[in-house]
C-alpha cells in the first residue's frame, strides 16, 4: 500500500506544481515502472494496443463538431432559436444561456464547446440587457456543465471505452440529471435576475406573433436544428455507432458552413481542423499514458486496494458512496473533466462495484460529480475558461457561480447519487439487453 | 543575427509541417470512416480495412498534434500553485522554471520508452490484419511526437529560466507561424 500512497503523492505534486497532465501521469507511471521493475517498452505496446479503436476516433469527430459549431454560426442560430423560445420572460436571456448549453450538449459534449460557443455569443448579449458580466460569465460556466450531461458526451466516450461499456447506455445515464439541471437553473437565473434592477426584458408580444417569431427563429435555424437530431437519431436508431455519427456531423456542419450559412471559408475550416485535432490530440496524449497507467495498477491491485480500504471505513453503501462523491468532487476541482474521468473510472469502480452499483449508475454519479467539480475553485478549469472568455475575474463570477453551484449542481449531484433510477431509468428503457 | 534568422525560420518551418500533418491525418481518418458510412448505408458494401487506415491515420495526428500542443504550451495544466503565487512574479518564475524542468524530464523518460519501443517494433515487423501495411507506419509517431515534445519542453525551460533571470523571453523573438 506505501507504493501506491507514494505514487498518489508523486501524481499530486507535479499537478500542483503546473507539470502537463499527461506527463503527470508519466511520473507516476516511471514509479511504479522502476518499484515493480516492469519492461515499459512492453507498456508503450499496451498503449498503443489498447489506442487502437475506432470508438477513441469520437472525441476526435465531437471535438470537431464543437469547433465547426462556431466557426459555421451553426451555434449562433441555436441561440437565436433559444431566445425565441424563452428571450421575452423576466430573466429570459439567462434561461437562453440554460437551454442553448443543453442544446449544444446535444451536438458537441464538453463543457468547453458549451462554453467558448455560448460566451462569445451570449456575455455582450447579456450585457447589453442589463446583466451584471459577472453573472453571465458565472451562469455559463455552471451551465456548461450541460455540454457533458447531455448526450453526447466526451468523459462518457472515455468512461465507456475505459470500463468497457456500452457507450450509447453511458450517454443516456447522464440525460435525467442533466434535464433536473436544466429545470433547477432555470429556476435560479428567475429568482436572481428578480433581484437585478438592471436587468431589462424586450416587450411582451401577443402569442400568435410569439408562435411567428418562434417559428421564423426555428426555420432560420433549421439546418442547425438537425444537427442533434443526426447525431442522436443515427446512434439510437441504430444507423451509426458514436464515431461514424460524430464524422456524419462534421461533414454536414462543413456542408452546411459552406452552402448554407455561407460563414465558413478554407482558411477557418483549416484553422478550426487544426485547432481542434490539437485539441484532441492533447486529450488522446492522456488517454494514452492513462491507459499505461490503469495496467500497472491492475498489475499492482492498487484498485482493489482502494477498495478494501474504504471499505474498511464503513461497509454501508451510502457512506461508500458519500466517500466517492467527495473523491469525486476533489479530482474535478483538480483537473478537467477528461482527466478525471479517465483516471478515477478505473481506481473507483471496484470499490462501488463491491456494494452492487450498476456501472451505468457510476457513469452519472461522475459525470455530475466531475461538472460540479470543474466550476469549484482552486482549478475550476471551466470557470477560469468562462472568465477569460468574459474578460471577467473570478471574484466578479465566483459569488453568483457559487449559487449555481450549492443550489443547483450540488443537489443534482446528491440525487444522482441516491436515486439510481434518475440515471437507469433511460438506459432501461431504451437498451434493456445491455442495461437490465 | 543570421544565425538567430535561420532558427527562427526553421522553428516556424518544423511548426508549419506539424500543423499540416495534423489536419491531413485527421481529414484523412475522419474520411475514412465517412466513406464507410456512406458505403454501409447507401451502396450497401464495405470497403475492405478501412478502419485500420483510419485508425493507423490516426495515430499521426495523436501524437504530431500533441507536440503542436507542447509548441502551443496548450497542454492541460492544474497550475494550482500558480494561482495562489499569482501576486509574487518571481516567485511564479520559479514555479515555472521547475515546472518546466519536471516536464522535460519526463517526456525524455517517454522518449527513451518510446524509442525501447520502437527499436522492437522495427524488428519484429509486424503488418496490419486486413491490409497487410507495416504497423511501425501507425507506430512510429509515438516517437517523433515525443521527441518534438521533449525539443519543446526545452525550448519552454531556456525562457522561462531567462524569464526568471530578468532576460528577454525567447518567445519575443519567437512569433507565431502565421
Amino acid at each position: 500500500m506505501s507504493a501506491v500512497i507514494i505514487d498518489v503523492i508523486i501524481l499530486l505534486a507535479l499537478l500542483v506544481l503546473g507539470v502537463p497532465i499527461p506527463l503527470c501521469f508519466v511520473g507516476a507511471i516511471m514509479f511504479l515502472g522502476l518499484s515493480t521493475g516492469i519492461d515499459m517498452g512492453q507498456m508503450m505496446a499496451a498503449g498503443f494496443s489498447s489506442l487502437s479503436s475506432i470508438t477513441l476516433l469520437a472525441v476526435a469527430a465531437f471535438i470537431l463538431v464543437g469547433g465547426l459549431m462556431n466557426a459555421t454560426g451553426i451555434a449562433d442560430r441555436l441561440v437565436k432559436f433559444a431566445e425565441a423560445l424563452v428571450g421575452r420572460i423576466k430573466g429570459g436571456l439567462g434561461a437562453v444561456c440554460v437551454v442553448s448549453c443543453a442544446i449544444m450538449g446535444a451536438i458537441a459534449g464538453t463543457c468547453s464547446a458549451a462554453v467558448a460557443a455560448m460566451g462569445t455569443v451570449m456575455i455582450p448579449e447579456m450585457e447589453r440587457q442589463g446583466y451584471p458580466r459577472g453573472y453571465s460569465t458565472g451562469l455559463i460556466a455552471c451551465a456548461s456543465v450541460l455540454g457533458q450531461l447531455i448526450p453526447p458526451s466526451l468523459p462518457m466516450i472515455l468512461f465507456g471505452y475505459v470500463l468497457q461499456l456500452s457507450v450509447a447506455a453511458c450517454f443516456l445515464s447522464t440525460v435525467g440529471p442533466g434535464l433536473i439541471l436544466v429545470v433547477i437553473y432555470l429556476i435560479l437565473n428567475r429568482l436572481m435576475v428578480n433581484r437585478m434592477p438592471s436587468v431589462t426584458t424586450p416587450p411582451r408580444i401577443s402569442g400568435r406573433e410569439q408562435v411567428k417569431e418562434v417559428g421564423r427563429a426555428a426555420y432560420r435555424g433549421s439546418w442547425a436544428l438537425v444537427m442533434p437530431v443526426i447525431v442522436l437519431g443515427s446512434i439510437y436508431g441504430g444507423i451509426a455507432i458514436p464515431t461514424e455519427a460524430a464524422t456524419v456531423a462534421c461533414v454536414y456542419g462543413i456542408l452546411v458552413g459552406f452552402f448554407v450559412y455561407k460563414g465558413l471559408t478554407l482558411r477557418k475550416l483549416y484553422g478550426t481542423v487544426l485547432s481542434m485535432g490539437v485539441t484532441t490530440a492533447v486529450v488522446i496524449l492522456m488517454v494514452y499514458f492513462v491507459m499505461i497507467l490503469g495496467r500497472l495498477y491492475a498489475y499492482e491491485q492498487i484498485p482493489q486496494k482502494i477498495a478494501a480500504g474504504m471499505v474498511a471505513v464503513s461497509e454501508n453503501k451510502y457512506v461508500i458512496l458519500a466517500m466517492v462523491n467527495l473523491f469525486l468532487i476533489i479530482i474535478g476541482m483538480l483537473m478537467d473533466d477528461t482527466s478525471g474521468t479517465l483516471l478515477t473510472a478505473p481506481l473507483l469502480w471496484p470499490v462501488l462495484e463491491s456494494v452492487g452499483i450498476s456501472p451505468y449508475h457510476f457513469a452519472a454519479i461522475m459525470g455530475t460529480n466531475l461538472g460540479l467539480g470543474n466550476v469549484t475553485p482552486p482549478c475550476a478549469p471551466i470557470l477560469y475558461l468562462a472568465g477569460r472568455i468574459g474578460n471577467v475575474p473570478l471574484e466578479k463570477m465566483i459569488k453568483p457561480a457559487a449559487v449555481f453551484m450549492v443550489f443547483g449542481s450540488l443537489p443534482v449531484v446528491l440525487i444522482t447519487t441516491y436515486w439510481p433510477g434518475l440515471s437507469l431509468f433511460l438506459p432501461r428503457l431504451i437498451m434493456p439487453d445491455i442495461v437490465p | 543575427m543570421t544565425a538567430k534568422k535561420t532558427a527562427l525560420a526553421i522553428w516556424k518551418w518544423l511548426a508549419k509541417v506539424q500543423q499540416y500533418i495534423v489536419v491531413v491525418s485527421l481529414a484523412t481518418s475522419l474520411g475514412f470512416v465517412f466513406a464507410e458510412v456512406l458505403l454501409r448505408n447507401f451502396i450497401k458494401t464495405s470497403l475492405f480495412g478501412t478502419s485500420e487506415l483510419a485508425i493507423m491515420s490516426s495515430w499521426w495526428f495523436y501524437l504530431i498534434g500533441a507536440s503542436v500542443g507542447a509548441w502551443e504550451r496548450s497542454h492541460v495544466k492544474a497550475d494550482i500553485l500558480l494561482v495562489f503565487a499569482k501576486r509574487i512574479p518571481h516567485r511564479m518564475a520559479q514555479i515555472r522554471v521547475v515546472s518546466s524542468l519536471l516536464s522535460l524530464s519526463l517526456c525524455a523518460v517517454a522518449t527513451s520508452w518510446a524509442f525501447i519501443y520502437i527499436d522492437r517494433a522495427f524488428d519484429l515487423g509486424r503488418v496490419s490484419f486486413y491490409l497487410r501495411i507495416p504497423m511501425v507506419y501507425a507506430q512510429f509517431p509515438i516517437l517523433i511526437g515525443l521527441i518534438l515534445m521533449s525539443f519543446y519542453f526545452l525550448v519552454q525551460l531556456v525562457d522561462h529560466v531567462l524569464q526568471l533571470t530578468g532576460k528577454r523571453p525567447i518567445e519575443a523573438y519567437m512569433g507565431d507561424t502565421n
